[in-house]
């Protein structure tokens, strides 16, 4: 069985003219065994943009299409190829892991240089790279393929705003290279995913390839504008840009992969014109010109890559060793060239192998294989005889050659972490002080830091179901720990296919009793799906024959049908729940401030400390102090009056609120419970009215209870104080250890949405959106106000209001917005930005500093916005297309309304660590006035001596706390730890002499 | 790229009598922690002609989900017979398990389901009248059909609705290499000190 393996080979006779000297190869005849694997294909004959041989010759990666219109990598083993017999043994797999994981077709794969790491970009705009992991493998579900390895993604790189058509590894892997139609370059630091060392702007058109030089010293990207550029690695300022053999290029190839020879001399492009031929040029290191070139290939060149070793062999009439380096060339006209730099004509040319464009080469790292893929879904393969190609260099031969012709190496590059090239001796004494200092300061700090509470992981043995208010079940699913390190080759992979048993489940199902609140976000908007979907082939599948007579609709409900919604149906099919849901939908759409979820119940305690919802990890996201409530949901079923613009607060049957206080590590903290319709005994009767409990209990000890008659809403607790609000709209103030009442309850103006209490002062906002401040001690209103204004017309409501340590309120949205009131103005001042500025700015300088709760107070700036979701949300999202100036703009404009508000907030820390971004944010960016301009304003003026100097009289030695001249001390350090343009290094000289010269004057 | 992959979907209790429960267990791998839980769920396809007979099943959140491999059972109750048209009931029909997060559907799992009688007597001459009871319900759970659908995963706006901008190049070169290859560019007219052979 199986489909008949097509193997051939082709003996093919080259000769060449040897009249202008150079070395013969191989006197009349080549002997090179040329292949087709059929088994090599994407989903049966998709196009295959990329391949790549691995460092160590077991495996190669395959990137192009997959099903539909998604991506699919796939690592297959190279033993096949090369040998009949293993191709033969069907123990052998040839297929090692299927990779589905990229939405669009994937463009480009490459292996890093240790062979470590995969990376894979395309279509989708994102860069994954990839690692073997024993976690895993299997069958991929929905096909027929069985993964031998697994691998698994350990970052994944979004930065780019468009496709992805080609990435490259530095010598070293110091660096990774990426290509997009977005005309940039993204260099991204291999050490630290997903960290950009910088964007290289300039090109005007698509950037199709790129190429690093052996010894990392140059980068090289060729676009679409008609132009290949050459980079240089130490400040990534464009070295040379290269117009002339690409005017007469028309935008032709899908991709345009340029090649370096290893050793260091030769530059080639991919298509380049001369004389109206398609040419590969040949690109001289040594002053850049362009005065040789590949010609003869038809179409244009799309790819071109050196075999990674520089070859010597025996003249054979001289009996002289000579050194060359060998070339393959795809194009666009179905053939390759193979070329060495010591012969003026190719090696060999193989004609008609391919039925669409070749789109990419790959030797193996000992230099005798060679692959090709195209257009046309099928991947060729040559196996030369090192006769014919020549014998490999060794490593130390190649660096000694790179170490006398360019004073360093792919060895050296890999060792120093920073290749910049130091013009001030000092630099690198300072910067290893720097190094130093940072480390020591990293360490410190982790130690003082109590360590982040692990997150709770899931069950290993169960699953846990609990029930949400309306109904339906959450079920925490049984985690399945890797087995990371433990390799066990005997794994049967049947065991995963997907398949039916006659047999139930086995999984222990946990019922919990009690109601959790589903994490999920209704207040979304409709989904939009997306119509680009990938489905699994519904082609050629025998059904068993009780499966015949398939209705004709059938098929196409595996997926979803255009325009019509499967909820919107469900609805119509009258099914109880579903049409609640809808209901539940409208009053959305129609009032999305008033009703946020229907009987929504959030418990009010930290829930990982309830029996109730055990299974819930904190969230990464928030952790919201534990006095506060969470953000309040209505209960209401009725349609609100118009009035009421917030949803009044409520609490579900049970909770618990944490007293803060002094934390002992062997009593658990005391607690504030309220139990709504508590039932007195077991016979309530029919005409008993409800009651509801409030008490304090720690250790199951009650030490004091209260009854009511009206549902509490909100509660919460300090030290000293107990608060909470109730149904009757009533405010109770206790005192926590003894229940007595403060005062008798405080009768509100509307319902309480929201209640916090520091000290004696206690806030509450009700659902008319007034926002009243009392200082019950002193019995005195500090404000009544409505702010219904800063509410109104914003997506989502108030997440909570709170007091600064100065007793300044704040009101934070859950559309991601932070208000405070400032007295002298009676008005409300935004703090940062708006949310939605947030997803456009460039997110390295929008981050908020890592925020401990112990630095409420010394960053209150931080612990604020903190509380937002919007600053919370990863930083890895994708962002909306804006122009490269625009988003510089944004992103300054974003940090200036940071530094205003930290200065509002006299927060010293929070306005540090903004000017230290703008500083690291205008260093990135190369924006040395900017720059200038703000360490002008630290270092003060130049001639303190000058005093009725107009300058010297206005200047303030102090920023906000700060010392200017230790702040400017500390952020030049920031260029030297930036490690890029010698532009910039020159600066950091002049203010460091500067600096130097009126520290010696004060002393 | 998706953070949630569906690893495996084992059909458990099958096949089984028409009344019996659903039941999946799924096995999903998630790439990085998620903020929010999932939302499973089992559509069972009343009749193919129409939507309007589909019934959800049953409607689960799974969380949290961390990273990692997870595992659980999707057990749910059986359609409600009467909401089945009764031209449909015996025969192939679909079910569907659907996974969203944040409200949007990223997953579609199908398998075909066929419910006949066991009993031969019926399978000759089936009531008019639909015996539900009697019935035994096959899913064809070595085959199931995955539809992946573009999501946003993270809370940006639009960005990865944007379609991609088209390469117009690509549909050139394309219909150009099926054109016969123009002669070979002759030595004579280029300056270049590198030439490939002419055929």
């Amino acid at each position: 069985g199986g489909p008949v393996q097509q193997r051939w080979r082709a003996w093919r006779r080259w000769w060449h003219n040897n009249n202008l000297g150079s070395v013969t190869l191989c006197h009349t005849c080549i002997i090179m065994q040329l292949l087709k694997p059929q088994w090599i294909s994407h989903d049966g004959g998709k196009a295959i943009f990329s391949v790549d041989l691995h460092p160590d010759g077991s495996r190669f990666a395959t990137g192009g299409q997959g099903q539909d219109s998604s991506g699919r990598v796939v690592v297959w083993n190279l033993q096949p190829v090369v040998y009949e017999k293993y191709e033969e043994d069907e123990k052998v797999p040839k297929l090692l892991c299927q990779l589905d994981q990229h939405l669009g077709c994937v463009n480009t794969v490459r292996w890093s240089c240790s062979g470590r790491y995969l990376a894979s970009a395309g279509d989708d705009k994102v860069i994954i790279i990839w690692q073997q992991s024993s976690y895993g493998g299997g069958a991929v579900f929905g096909s027929n393929v069985v993964n031998v390895e697994s691998w698994r993604s350990v970052a994944t790189l979004r930065g780019h705003e468009g496709d992805i058509l080609d990435v490259a590894w530095s010598p070293g892997d110091l660096w990774l290279a990426s290509a997009s139609i977005d005309n940039n370059v993204i260099i991204w630091n291999t050490s630290k995913w997903p960290e950009q060392v910088r964007v290289l702007r300039g090109h005007t058109g698509l950037v199709k390839g790129v190429t690093w030089d052996p010894v990392g010293r140059y980068l090289t990207s060729q676009a679409d504008d008609k132009s290949l550029r050459i980079w240089r690695t130490t400040d990534w300022a464009t070295e040379e840009k290269i117009i002339d053999p690409f005017t007469e290029c028309g935008g032709t190839t899908t991709v345009l992969r340029p090649g370096w020879s290893p050793d260091g001399q030769y530059l080639v492009s991919a298509h380049a014109m001369n004389n109206g031929g398609p040419t590969a040029q040949i690109i001289d290191r040594d002053g850049w010109n362009t005065d040789k070139d590949f010609v003869g290939h038809r179409k244009p060149i799309t790819c071109v890559r050196f075999n990674p070793n520089i070859l010597k062999k025996a003249d054979p009439t001289t009996g002289k060793s000579v050194q060359y380096c060998c070339v393959a060339i795809g194009s666009r006209d179905r053939s390759i060239s193979i070329w060495f730099t010591s012969l003026k004509r190719p090696l060999v040319v193989v004609h008609d192998i391919f039925d669409d464009s070749v789109l990419d080469l790959s030797w193996s790292s000992c230099g005798r294989y060679l692959m090709a893929v195209s257009k046309d879904g099928t991947l060729a393969f040559i196996n030369f005889t090192s006769e014919e190609i020549g014998y490999p260099l060794s490593e130390d031969e190649t660096n000694n050659l790179h170490m006398k012709l360019y004073g360093k190496s792919a060895r050296t590059t890999a060792s120093s972490v920073n290749p910049t090239i130091i013009e001030n001796p000092e630099l690198l004494r300072l910067r290893e002080e720097e190094r130093l200092r940072a480390k020591a300061a990293n360490a410190s700090e982790q130690s003082q830091r109590p360590a982040p509470p692990t997150p709770q992981r899931a069950p290993i043995n169960k699953q846990i179901e609990t029930r949400t208010a309306d109904g339906k079940r959450r079920i925490t699913p049984m985690f399945i720990p890797p087995t990371e390190g433990v390799e066990n080759p005997n794994k049967s992979y049947e065991a995963s296919f997907s398949s039916s048993h006659q047999e139930k489940s086995k999984i222990v199902v946990e019922k919990v009793d009690g109601v959790v609140e589903p994490n999920v976000s209704v207040s979304r908007p409709p989904t939009v799906f997306s119509a680009n979907s990938s489905s699994s082939p519904g082609k050629a599948v025998c059904l068993p024959a009780e499966f015949n007579g398939v209705p004709a609709g059938l098929p196409a409900r595996f997926s979803k049908s255009c325009g019509v919604n499967s909820e919107k149906a469900t609805v119509a099919a009258a099914d109880v729940q579903v049409t609640s849901t809808a209901v539940k939908r409208k009053q959305e759409d129609a009032q999305p401030i008033v009703i946020k979820r229907k009987r929504g119940r959030p418990p009010l305690y930290d829930r990982s400390s309830t029996p109730a919802a055990p299974t819930r990890a904190p969230s990464p996201a928030a952790a919201p102090t534990p006095a506060l409530p969470r953000p309040p949901t209505a209960t209401q079923h009725h349609v609100e009056p118009p009035h009421l613009v917030l949803p009044e607060a409520s609490l579900s049957k049970s909770a618990r609120v944490q007293i803060p206080g002094e934390v002992s590590h062997d009593v658990p903290p005391p607690l504030l419970v309220v139990e709504n319709d508590y039932r007195i005994g077991s016979r309530a009767g029919v005409g008993t009215p409800n009651l509801h409990r409030v008490s304090r209990t720690q250790l199951n000890v009650v030490s004091w209870v209260v009854y009511l008659t009206s549902h509490v809403t909100t509660a919460t607790a300090t030290s000293t104080t107990a608060a909470f609000t109730c149904h009757d709209k009533t405010l109770h103030i206790l005192d926590i250890t003894t229940g007595e009442m403060l005062l008798p309850p405080l009768q509100l103006q509307g319902r309480a949405s929201q209640l916090f209490v520091q000290e004696s002062t206690i806030m509450v906002l009700t659902t008319d959106a007034t926002l009243t401040i009392w200082d019950f001690k002193k019995r005195k209103r500090i404000l009544s106000e409505s702010v219904r204004h800063l509410v109104e017309g914003r997506n989502g409501g108030v997440k909570c209001v709170q007091l600064t340590a100065e007793g300044t309120p704040v009101l934070l949205l859950t559309s991601g917005e932070a208000f405070t009131r400032c007295q002298e103005l009676e008005a409300w001042l935004l703090l940062g930005d708006v949310a939605s500025v947030r997803c456009l700015v460039q997110p390295e300088y929008t981050m908020l500093p890592l925020c401990h709760p112990t630095d409420n107070c010394s960053r209150p700036l931080a612990s604020l916005l903190h509380q937002t979701a919007a600053y919370c949300g990863s930083s890895r999202v994708s962002r909306p297309i804006i122009s490269d100036d625009a988003r510089q703009n944004l992103t300054e404009v974003f940090i200036n309304r940071m530094l205003t508000s930290a200065q509002y907030l006299r927060s010293a820390h929070d306005y540090k660590f903004w000017l230290k971004r703008k500083i690291q944010f205008f260093i990135k960016e190369g924006l040395e006035k900017k720059l200038r301009d703000i360490f002008d304003d630290l270092l003060g003026p130049k001639d303190t001596t000058l005093t009725n100097n107009q300058e010297g009289l206005t200047w303030k030695p102090k920023i906000m706390d700060y010392d200017k001249k230790a702040l400017l001390e500390e952020f030049l350090r920031e260029i030297l730890l930036a490690k890029n343009s010698l532009q910039l290094q020159r600066l950091y000289s002049e203010y460091k002499e500067q600096l130097d010269t009126t520290m010696i004057d004060l002393i | 790229m998706a953070k949630v992959h569906i690893v495996n979907v084992v059909v458990l209790d099958n096949p089984s009598p028409f009344f019996n429960p659903f039941q999946f267990e799924i096995t999903f791998e998630c790439v990085e922690d998620l903020q929010e839980d999932l939302e499973w769920k089992i559509i069972y396809v009343g009749s193919a002609e129409s939507e309007n007979y589909d019934q959800t099943l049953d409607t689960v959140y799974v969380g949290p989900v961390p990273e990692g491999k997870h595992m659980f059972v999707f057990q749910a109750d059986p359609p409600d017979e009467n909401k089945i048209p009764v031209g449909d009931a015996v025969g192939v029909t679909v079910v569907l398990l659907t996974c969203g997060y944040k409200g949007q559907e990223f997953v579609r799992v199908g398998y075909y389901v066929n419910n006949s009688y066991t009993d031969p007597e019926l399978q000759e001459n089936p009531p008019d009248v639909p015996q539900f009871d009697k019935l035994q319900r096959n899913i064809l759970g070595s085959q199931p059909r995955v539809t992946k659908f573009k999501i946003d995963w993270d809370d940006a706006k639009d960005a990865e609705n944007i379609p991609p901008s088209e390469n117009a190049s690509e549909g050139a070169s394309t219909s150009q290499n099926s054109s016969d290859m123009k002669p070979v560019l002759s030595m004579e007219t280029s300056n270049s000190a590198c030439a490939m052979e002419v055929a």
